[in-house]
């Protein structure tokens, strides 16, 4: 298809840039743009100033139209992220050394035994016993006491050895008796109970605690081991 | 694309104001969850999401319009919506500190969109002889038809058309010196 005149040319020129020519006059076309370098020039030049200008003219439409379309949505606001404080992580870090050591401490407790050789060297229950064995002024015992503190001694040495089972039956024997003064009693409780916790008797090492809980406590407890035992205690029941 | 992405990417491309209008409103809506999700991503500085969205919906028309941007099956229309609205995103001072990795098939980043673009055609429609920027303003800014303008002028509409396909060449030749 050749155009017969100047306005048929711009015609066909126009058509091509804005894509309305059939695939036949499209190929046409384009070979004579091939062979023309001058028509190629030319259709380069209008194409470029077709769409700058029909852009600028739909540019309002489409301007017109976004903010229509955004007035009419809510509108949205992107709020800054805000930055944690700092006191917020520093508490953050010491209640986590808080935590750890907590961890630490019911570790402690749960797992480190009670050291049962501060309870030997207890002046209040050995000097008499001592005196026993001085010649110079031998003490008024009776057989009776005199078993009792054997006894006593023999079970602390049992324990002390690591043989909570040889111990149990002598603490057990000195708790069922009636006669024995609130401090010496609690402190037969105190080491069955810890000889009940080294053999694993948790039940009647708790029974026992709870013994001890009745009484006013006279024996001295370091208010650790007493929390040593009842976690040990609480911790094989769970097991 | 898909033909939904297709209809919508010749709307856009049309020269009816009507369809262009229409296209542009659910390119909006589009952009828009886009930008959201970027915004969401990303550290802000209380920037404006609708002013993103704006920028976004012009840089991707003239994108299209421009031939800058080619349809095609395989490019997923939101993964160009998503470069766009990053560009824009970015311009906007806000820099990503997790990269959204949303949009896994996105295409290579386009080219920088062309703000000065009206400028450009401000600047080389002052340069025309004054008959052109007449013609031209009647006929596509006044809706004139040819017949009038040949009336005005005082010349057939004929003569006039081909003035005004002169008047396009020689916009399209300064814009080519630009």
């Amino acid at each position: 298809m050749q155009p017969s005149n100047e306005l048929q040319q711009w015609e066909l020129i126009e058509a091509y840039c804005q894509g309305k020519l059939k695939p036949h006059q499209q190929a046409a076309f384009e070979q004579r743009l091939e062979n023309d370098p001058d028509l190629r020039q030319i259709t380069d030049d209008f194409g470029r100033g077709d769409r700058a200008i029909r852009m600028a003219v739909l540019e309002p439409v489409v301007q017109k139209a976004i903010q229509r379309e955004l007035r009419h949505s809510a509108p949205v606001r992107v709020e800054p992220q805000r930055t944690t404080p700092i006191w917020r992580i520093r508490l953050k870090r010491v209640a986590g050394v808080v935590a750890v050591a907590a961890l630490c401490f019911v570790s402690y407790l749960s797992f480190v035994q009670v050291d049962l050789r501060d309870y030997r060297d207890d002046v209040t229950l050995t000097y008499r016993y001592r005196d026993m064995d001085n010649a110079t002024s031998p003490p008024d015992f009776t057989p009776q006491q005199r078993a009792f503190y054997r006894s006593f001694f023999d079970a602390q040495a049992h324990l002390a050895n690591g043989q909570p089972r040889l111990a149990i039956p002598n603490l057990e024997a000195l708790a069922r008796n009636d006669n024995l003064r609130p401090y010496f009693r609690q402190a037969v409780y105190w080491h069955l109970l810890n000889a009940y916790l080294l053999d694993d008797q948790s039940d009647n090492a708790e029974a026992t605690l709870k013994l001890l809980d009745q009484t006013t406590l006279v024996y001295p407890i370091d208010p650790m081991d007493r929390w040593k035992v009842w976690c040990q205690i609480n911790l094989k029941k769970l097991h | 694309m898909t033909p939904e992405d297709m209809a919508l990417y010749e709307a856009i491309c049309s020269d009816d104001p009507y369809r262009v209008e229409l296209a542009t409103s659910k390119l909006v809506r589009r952009v828009r969850v886009i930008v959201n999700r970027i915004a969401a991503g990303n550290r802000g500085v209380g920037a404006s999401i609708d002013d993103v969205v704006q920028e976004t919906v012009l840089g991707v028309w003239q994108a299209m319009r421009s031939g800058r941007f080619e349809a095609r099956p395989e490019t997923p229309l939101d993964g160009f919506l998503y470069q766009v609205g990053k560009n824009q995103w970015l311009r906007q001072g806000e820099k990503p500190i997790v990269p959204l990795d949303l949009l896994h098939e996105v295409i290579p980043s386009p080219e920088p969109l062309e703000p000065e673009r009206g400028y450009l055609l401000e600047e080389a429609f002052a340069q025309l002889c004054e008959d052109c920027k007449t013609i031209l303003h009647w006929f596509y800014w006044e809706g004139y038809s040819m017949e009038d303008i040949g009336d005005r002028l005082g010349i057939l509409d004929t003569a006039a058309k081909t003035r005004k396909y002169r008047c396009i060449r020689e916009l399209g030749e300064i814009l080519r010196g630009k």
